[in-house]
C-alpha cells in the first residue's frame, strides 16, 4: 500500500446472504480494482464481513470468499446480536482512514462509494448517507412507514439529520470507531455519530431493495423493525423530556399568578366567589400541582445528564483533517 | 534472571525448556506452564545491566548444566533444549546504549547455546527469539505477509539486528522469530508496565495518564494469559521448521478511547487522560490475519481489565508500585 494512501475499510453485517455475498464481494473486487487502475489515493483495503449468527449458509460462502481474497476478512459473532451491534462490531475491528457501512443484499452497490467520497471532498463532511432517489422497497406502506418515522423522530429529538440516517453510510474511521467504542446493546449507531461530528451530508442514489421486491421478504420482521425504532428512539434525546422542566416552572410560575389573583379576588370582592371553599382548593390544585410538575422536570433533566453519561456521550474527539486535500486533489477532474 | 523447566509428564520428558526474561512475558509464560504442565523450575539470578551482563549468561549457562545433569534420564546423548528470548526491558524511546547492552546480550547467550550444542550437552537446541512487530513495521497498518520491515528508531532497528543475529546463528537446529505487538498484562513491581496496565493503576491511584499517541491511535493488543498460551503450544510442539518468522497479534485493532471506555467502565472511576500535542507514537499499526500470523484469542477487553484491577487491588501492588 502506498505510504500515503487513504485506506478505506468496508463493513457488512451477514444475516442472511447466501444469495448474495459473492455478487457483493464481486462489485467490492471490481471498485478495488478501478481504485487502483485510477491510482487513486483511496485503497480499499480490507472488507469486513460480520458473520451476526447467519441463518443459512452465510458463513460457509463467506469463509470460501475469504480464501479466495486476501482482503476480506471475516469476523463471527457468538449469536445474533441485531445489525447495528454487527456493524458496531466490525468497525471496531477495521484500521481505515474512511469506513463504509454496506448491507449484504446488493441494497447499496459499492461503485457508489466514489460519489460519496465526492461529498466528501465538497463539504468536508465526516459522515455522508446514501438516500435512496426511489422507493427502495417498491411498498407504498414500507417506505411511506419508514420516512413517517423518521420524520417523527427527527421532531421529537430536534435533530434533523434523523430523516437522512441509512446502513449504506461512509464515515471517517477516527469518528466510526470512536462512536462505536462508546455504544452499547442498546445504541442506535447514527445517532452516536452525531455524538462526534455535526459534519452530516447525504447523497440521493438509486438504492433498491431487491431481495424485498422479488418476494425474499426483507431481512427483518415487523418486529425487528419495531425495535430498531424504539433503539433509535431511546437513543435520541427526545426533546420532550427537556420541557418537561420548563413545563413544570411554567406550570409553578402559573400556579402563583393564579393564587395571587384568587386571593386578591377573595379579600376585594369575596361576594364574587359563589363557591364556599373554591378558592381554597383552586390554590391547592394549582400550587401543588406545579411544584409536582416541575419537580418532576428537575428529575428528568438529572435522568437525562445520567443517561448521557451511561451512553458514553463523549466530553469531546480531536481529529485530523489535514489529509482531505488528497481526496480534493483527485476527485477535482471527476 | 531466566527459569529453567523441565517437564515431568511423561510424554514431554526429556527435554529442557529455558526462558530467558522474567519479565511481563516470560513471568507470563512461566506462570502457564506451571499451571498447564507438570514441570520443575529452576531459576537463575542476573540483571540486565552491562555489569552484570556476562555473568547473566555464565550463571544461566551454569544453570543449564547442572539441571541436564540431575535429569533422570533414560537414554545418554544431549538433551533437547529449546529457549524463549524474552530478556530485554528496552521500548520504543530506548537510548542506543540500552539496546547496544541488550543485543551484547543477547549474541553472548546466542554464543553460549551454539558452544553448548557443540559440546554434545544439548541438542537440538530450539530458539524462540521475542521481538517487535510494532518496532520493524512501524506506522503499517494491515501488517501481513508482503509487508516488508521498515523500522524507524533504534528500537526496530536493534530488533532486526537481532533477528539477523539469530539467523546467522550455528548450531541452533530451529529459530522461530516471533514478532509481537503490543502485550498487556498484570502490573508488577520493577517491570515495564504496559499502557492498558498504567491506565488501570492511574485510575485506581487518580492519577494522570499521559499517552505519547491520540485518542484516535490503533494498534494490535494481546493479553498476556492468551500469549502465553500460544507461546507455550508452539514451544511444546513438535517438527517445527528450521527458520520461521511469525507475527503474533490478536488481529484486532484497539484504539485508546475504546481502551479508555473499557478501563472507566470496568473500574467506575474517570481516568485523567492527557495526550501530548505533538506525540512521536501515534501511528497506527495493525496487522492482518494471514499465513505469518500466529494469532492470539482476542479475549474480551473489559475481563481482561477487570482481572488486572482485582489484582492491582489483591495483591497490594499498587501501594508498591511507582
Amino acid at each position: 500500500m502506498p505510504e500515503n494512501a487513504l485506506l478505506l475499510s468496508t463493513v457488512t453485517p451477514v444475516y442472511r446472504g447466501e444469495d448474495y455475498l459473492a455478487r457483493l464481494v464481486a462489485a467490492l473486487a471490481e471498485l478495488r480494482e478501478r481504485l487502483a487502475q485510477e491510482h487513486s489515493p483511496v485503497v480499499l483495503g480490507e472488507s469486513i464481513f460480520v458473520d451476526d449468527g447467519a441463518v443459512d449458509r452465510s458463513y460457509e460462502v463467506l469463509l470460501d470468499l475469504q480464501r479466495q481474497h486476501s482482503w476480506i476478512r471475516v469476523v463471527s459473532l457468538s449469536r445474533n446480536f441485531g445489525q447495528h451491534p454487527a456493524t458496531i462490531a466490525g468497525i471496531l475491528h477495521s484500521s481505515g482512514d474512511w469506513v463504509a457501512t454496506l448491507d449484504e443484499d446488493l441494497q447499496h452497490s459499492p461503485k457508489y462509494l466514489i460519489d460519496m467520497f465526492q461529498q466528501v471532498a465538497l463539504l468536508g463532511a465526516d459522515v455522508v448517507y446514501a438516500n435512496p432517489s426511489m422507493p427502495v422497497h417498491g411498498s407504498v406502506l414500507r417506505d411511506s412507514s419508514a420516512r413517517l418515522f423518521k420524520f417523527i423522530v427527527a421532531k421529537m429529538s430536534g435533530n434533523p439529520a434523523v430523516r437522512r440516517f441509512n446502513s449504506y453510510r461512509l464515515v471517517r474511521g477516527v469518528v466510526a470507531r470512536a462512536a462505536a467504542a462508546v455504544s452499547s446493546y442498546d445504541t442506535y449507531f447514527d445517532v452516536a455519530l452525531g455524538w462526534f461530528s455535526n459534519r452530516i451530508a447525504s447523497i440521493e442514489l438509486p438504492l433498491v431493495d431487491e431481495r424485498y421486491r422479488s418476494g425474499g421478504g426483507s431481512g427483518y420482521s415487523w418486529m425487528q423493525l419495531l425495535r430498531h425504532a424504539r433503539r433509535m428512539l431511546v437513543t435520541s434525546q427526545v426533546k420532550v423530556l427537556r420541557l418537561g422542566m420548563a413545563a413544570g416552572l411554567a406550570s409553578l410560575l402559573l400556579s402563583v399568578a393564579a393564587i395571587m389573583y384568587v386571593t386578591f379576588r377573595k379579600i376585594t370582592s369575596p361576594e364574587s366567589i359563589d363557591v364556599a371553599g373554591w378558592p381554597t382548593l383552586a390554590i391547592g390544585i394549582l400550587f401543588f400541582g406545579g411544584l409536582t410538575s416541575f419537580l418532576v422536570g428537575i428529575c428528568l433533566e438529572y435522568m437525562t445528564v445520567l443517561v448521557n453519561n451511561v451512553q458514553g456521550r463523549p466530553t469531546f474527539l480531536t481529529i485530523d483533517r489535514s489529509r482531505d486535500g488528497v481526496l480534493k486533489d483527485w476527485l477535482k477532474g471527476k | 534472571m531466566a527459569a529453567v523447566i523441565v517437564p515431568n509428564d511423561n510424554s514431554l520428558r526429556g527435554q529442557v525448556i529455558a526462558i530467558c526474561g522474567l519479565g511481563l512475558i516470560g513471568s507470563g509464560t512461566l506462570q502457564y506452564f506451571r499451571r498447564a504442565q507438570t514441570v520443575s523450575v529452576y531459576t537463575s539470578p542476573g540483571g540486565y545491566a552491562a555489569s552484570q551482563q556476562e555473568r547473566y549468561v555464565d550463571l544461566f549457562v551454569e544453570r543449564l548444566r547442572s539441571v541436564i545433569r540431575g535429569m533422570d534420564r533414560r537414554e545418554r546423548g544431549p538433551v533437547p533444549l529449546k529457549v524463549l528470548w524474552s530478556a530485554g526491558s528496552a521500548g520504543f524511546a530506548a537510548s542506543n546504549e540500552q539496546l547496544r547492552q541488550e543485543m551484547e546480550l543477547f549474541s553472548s547467550a546466542l554464543r553460549a547455546l551454539e558452544a553448548l550444542s557443540s559440546s554434545g550437552v544439548a541438542g537440538p537446541v530450539s530458539v524462540f527469539l521475542l521481538s517487535s512487530a510494532g518496532g520493524i513495521f512501524e506506522g503499517v497498518r494491515l501488517i501481513d505477509d508482503a509487508t516488508a520491515p521498515c523500522p524507524r528508531r533504534p528500537y526496530g532497528f536493534s530488533k532486526l539486528a537481532q533477528e539477523e543475529a539469530l539467523r546467522a546463528a550455528r548450531g541452533i537446529a530451529t529459530k522461530v522469530i516471533l514478532r509481537l505487538t503490543t502485550v498487556y498484562g498484570y502490573m508488577r513491581p520493577h517491570q515495564r508496565g504496559s499502557v492498558i496496565g498504567t491506565m488501570v493503576l492511574n485510575g485506581l491511584k487518580q492519577r494522570e495518564t499521559k499517552i505519547t499517541g491520540r485518542m484516535s491511535t490503533l494498534r494490535d493488543y494481546i493479553w498476556i494469559e492468551d500469549l502465553a498460551q500460544v507461546l507455550c503450544e508452539l514451544i511444546l510442539r513438535d517438527g517445527e521448521t528450521p527458520l520461521r518468522s511469525l507475527i503474533v497479534a490478536s488481529a484486532k485493532p484497539c484504539s485508546l478511547l475504546e481502551i479508555q471506555g473499557a478501563v472507566e467502565k470496568t473500574i467506575g472511576t474517570q481516568l485523567y487522560m492527557s495526550y501530548d500535542l505533538d506525540p512521536d507514537n501515534a501511528e497506527d499499526i495493525t496487522v492482518v490475519p494471514n499465513a505469518s500470523l500466529l494469532r492470539c484469542q482476542s479475549s474480551v477487553l473489559r475481563v481482561n481489565v477487570r482481572k488486572m484491577y482485582v489484582d492491582l487491588l489483591e495483591s497490594r501492588v499498587y501501594g508498591r508500585t511507582a
